[in-house]
């Protein structure tokens, strides 16, 4: 069955005089289950892919179903809803609120569930989200008191814990070191086999699209390749240094 | 909406300098709101005490038919006493003469003429009766306190080391002292049960305690008065005491008591205090009517009794030229009425015009105080706007981002309204009682003070929370 299915999307930005073409015509299908790495230059339009397949922004023209339903004219207040109890996102920068405990920022997605969660039941499903990340002795533990692997293992806790179809995954390696983006991209891999996720991971590194089962490049706001992938089972990291060492900013959200 | 509580607190605990600053802000503008209210409500209050003591609200009701001759409607002092023409001219031979346009004047003076004269006296005066008390109390309305009194000379028993052997006796109620403004300058007044029961106890003043007891304190010292034995409870100045000298001294004791003593059912006067000025007239002619009605005194009679208010009785000892007071007297209910209105009016505007201003001051000092609410909720909205955008990304709808800063906004503002209150009721308890200005306090001003503040912080909040709800969550989730 499709999860997502996308038809002719278009999205222009307008800037006084300038119109942007950020997405030409894209036209996708992804299954459930796939694990789709889209890679591309800066500027291709992946970012922009993944809002509108996010639900955080609606596309110029085009349309959008997800699990069926059209979701391309929808107003922002059922996109948030959408967002809520389909989407699980990861960012780049992990974007956990700061002096906010593991357990309290995994519960963020919770408060705003409807029908409305008690403080325990919000509890709870948080504490089991950070264990199944292998967290479960951080829970009380800030952002600022976290590794770098550890404080995107709470972000992916975050995103799992209203059980989403889609992990919409934007460069979640991009703030790692080499060992901690394979540990990260190694989670993923097992929430698509064990929990039949859909994953759509934004990378513009060939070594992490590498970990996809299909891997779509674009270009100009268009899709200019779209291909099946046996996914890296394992990296030896000695093999391709893919990446100047340790970049780690515990860019938290300030 | 606890959660949202506990995010305000939290997002005000990491800003805690700015949200002291602005919390001061606020509580300065709640303070003035209840020092305002405090001491408007004051002012208004003594304005309102003051046209009370000083407008006529006391009303005494006395025996006896020591009434100024009445005055003919064309002024002239009707003292025939006799039968007069126009009394005895008859409704048609009037309506004959003054046939046509009659104006609403020709008719009143008309029936003034042809009303029946009051002639005649009766003679002896009935006294007061109990049953014209209990009248007064329960079918006179707009009344606030009844209070009778007697007085009368008894013979005094035998006191050793007192010369005196007569004693004036005054008998009075409960209500009497506080309508004669009576100052207790030691022990105690007498209790409403003593009156009732008529219990051995006596007031006096200091002039007679010191007579009678030069050498030694007069509380609770007794006096034998005809077998029975009463005790001084309390010392009073009592600004109208006539009916004390030197050798008969004047006890003040409990009405049922001296009733006994005096072997008498009736009191000499009965006092009554109107609940308000404007209602003293009223007062006045509703027991004047019904005080006719129960002596059944018929219309050609003159009543046998007097109704005054406060300020027709002192009108004589005002030094006023007797026949002026007397032209004055006839109509003086009415007059008083519009002077005491005039001047109750002009007081309380002043009293309006006072809250009024102090209330322009607060409204400026609540206005700084939101605005220094809004800004802290902008700088909010601005350093957080990734928060918001992530908050978003996760679910939240406008709706949920717009409650979460207004939550902030007013819990911002209501915790500066309780600092606020804490001060505004300080520096009010230094305006009574440091400075000795006239203040209210009353709980609704408290729940009114906090209830603004919570106002100014939804308002001031609403336009930083709507902004913070407005953001596109692609451009929050770029922002640094
Ligand atoms: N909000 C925006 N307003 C105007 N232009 C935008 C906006 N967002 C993205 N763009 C433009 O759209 C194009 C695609 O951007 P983006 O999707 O971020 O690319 P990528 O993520 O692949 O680097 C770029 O040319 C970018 O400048
Ligand atoms: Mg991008």
């Amino acid at each position: 069955m499709s999860v997502i299915t996308l038809e002719n999307i278009k999205k222009t930005y307008y800037l006084g005089d300038n119109t942007v073409n950020a997405l030409r015509d894209v036209t996708l299908n992804v299954e459930e289950g796939e694990f789709v790495a889209i890679t591309g230059p800066s500027g291709s339009g992946k970012s922009t892919l993944m809002h509108i397949l996010g639900c955080l922004d609606r596309p110029t023209s085009g349309k959008y179903m997800l699990n069926g339903n059209d979701v391309s004219g929808l107003p922002m207040e059922a996109l948030a809803e959408i967002r809520n109890r389909q989407i699980g996102f990861v960012f780049q920068g992990f974007n956990l609120l700061p002096r906010t405990t593991a357990t309290e920022n995994v519960e963020v997605p919770l408060l705003y569930s409807r029908p409305v969660l008690t403080s325990a039941e919000r509890k709870d499903m948080a504490l089991s989200a950070l264990s199944s990340m292998g967290l479960a002795d951080r829970v009380d533990h800030h952002p600022s008191q976290l590794s770098g692997g550890q404080q995107q293992r709470v972000a992916i806790a975050r995103a799992l814990v209203n059980n989403p179809a889609i992990i919409l995954a934007d460069e979640p390696t991009g703030n790692l070191d080499t060992k901690t983006s394979i540990e990260v991209m190694k989670l993923l891999q097992e929430l698509r086999k064990e929990k039949g996720i859909t994953i759509i991971l934004i990378t513009h590194e060939p070594e992490i699209a590498a970990y996809g089962t299909r891997i779509i490049s674009m270009r100009d706001g268009l899709v200019v390749s779209d291909e099946a992938n046996t996914p890296r089972e394992d990296f030896d990291e000695t093999r391709t240094a893919y990446k100047a060492e340790p970049v780690v900013a515990a860019a938290a959200v300030e | 909406m606890l959660i949202n509580l506990r995010m305000a607190l939290k997002a005000l605990l990491q800003n805690r300098l700015q949200a002291m600053l602005t919390l001061s802000g606020m509580s300065i503008g709640v303070a003035m709101v209840v020092l305002v209210s405090g001491l408007g409500l004051g002012a208004q209050q003594q304005i309102e005490s003051q046209i009370e003591s000083a407008g006529p609200t006391l009303i005494t009701v006395k025996a006896g038919n020591f009434r100024p001759p009445s005055i003919t409607t064309n002024g002239q002092q009707d003292n025939s006493g006799g039968e007069l023409a126009e009394g005895s001219m008859s409704e048609d031979d009037l309506s004959n003469e003054w046939a046509i346009e009659e104006d609403a004047a020709l008719l009143a003076a008309r029936e003034r003429i042809t009303a029946v004269r009051q002639t005649k006296n009766r003679s002896p005066a009935w006294l007061l009766r109990k049953e014209e008390r209990s009248y007064i109390i329960g079918n006179v309305s707009n009344i606030r306190a009844v209070a009778s009194s007697i007085a009368g000379n008894v013979t005094m028993g035998n006191n050793p080391g007192i010369v005196m052997r007569t004693a004036n006796i005054y008998g009075f109620e409960s209500a009497w002292p506080e309508m004669h403004s009576w100052e207790l300058q030691d022990g105690r007044l007498i209790s409403a049960a003593e009156h009732e029961s008529g219990a051995p106890v006596m007031l006096i003043t200091r002039a007679v305690a010191e007579r009678l007891w030069p050498q030694q304190p007069a509380l609770e010292q007794t006096l034998n008065i005809a077998g029975t034995t009463l005790q001084v409870v309390g010392l009073i100045e009592d600004g109208e005491a006539t009916g004390s000298s030197i050798i008969v001294p004047r006890l003040y004791i409990p009405m049922a008591l001296a009733q006994t003593l005096l072997g008498r059912t009736d009191y000499d006067e009965i006092k009554v205090r109107s609940n308000s000025v404007a209602n003293t007239t009223e007062v006045v002619n509703a027991i004047k009517t019904g005080l006719r009605e129960l002596r059944q005194i018929p219309e050609d009679t003159v009543d046998d009794f007097r109704v005054e208010s406060q300020s027709t009785s002192a009108m004589p000892s005002m030094g006023m030229d007797p026949r002026l007071a007397r032209a004055v007297q006839s109509n003086i209910v009415e007059f008083e009425q519009e002077a005491w209105e005039e001047m109750a009016l002009s007081l309380r505007q002043a009293g309006r015009t006072f809250t009024l201003l102090l209330s322009a001051a607060a409204a400026v000092s609540l206005l700084v105080g939101g605005i220094g609410v809004m800004n802290i909720m902008l700088v909010s909205v601005a350093a957080r706007t990734r928060e918001i955008g992530l908050r978003m990304a996760l679910g939240a709808r406008m709706k949920d981002v717009l409650m979460q800063f207004m939550v902030e906004a007013v819990t911002l503002a209501a915790l500066g309204g309780l600092v606020g209150l804490v001060l505004g009721a300080g520096g009010l308890y230094i305006a009574s009682n440091g400075l000795q200005w006239a203040t209210a306090i009353n709980p609704s001003m408290f729940m009114l003070s906090i209830t603004m503040a919570a106002l100014t912080g939804i308002i001031f909040g609403f336009g930083p929370a709507r902004r913070a709800a407005q953001l596109d969550p692609v451009v929050a989730l770029k922002s640094e």
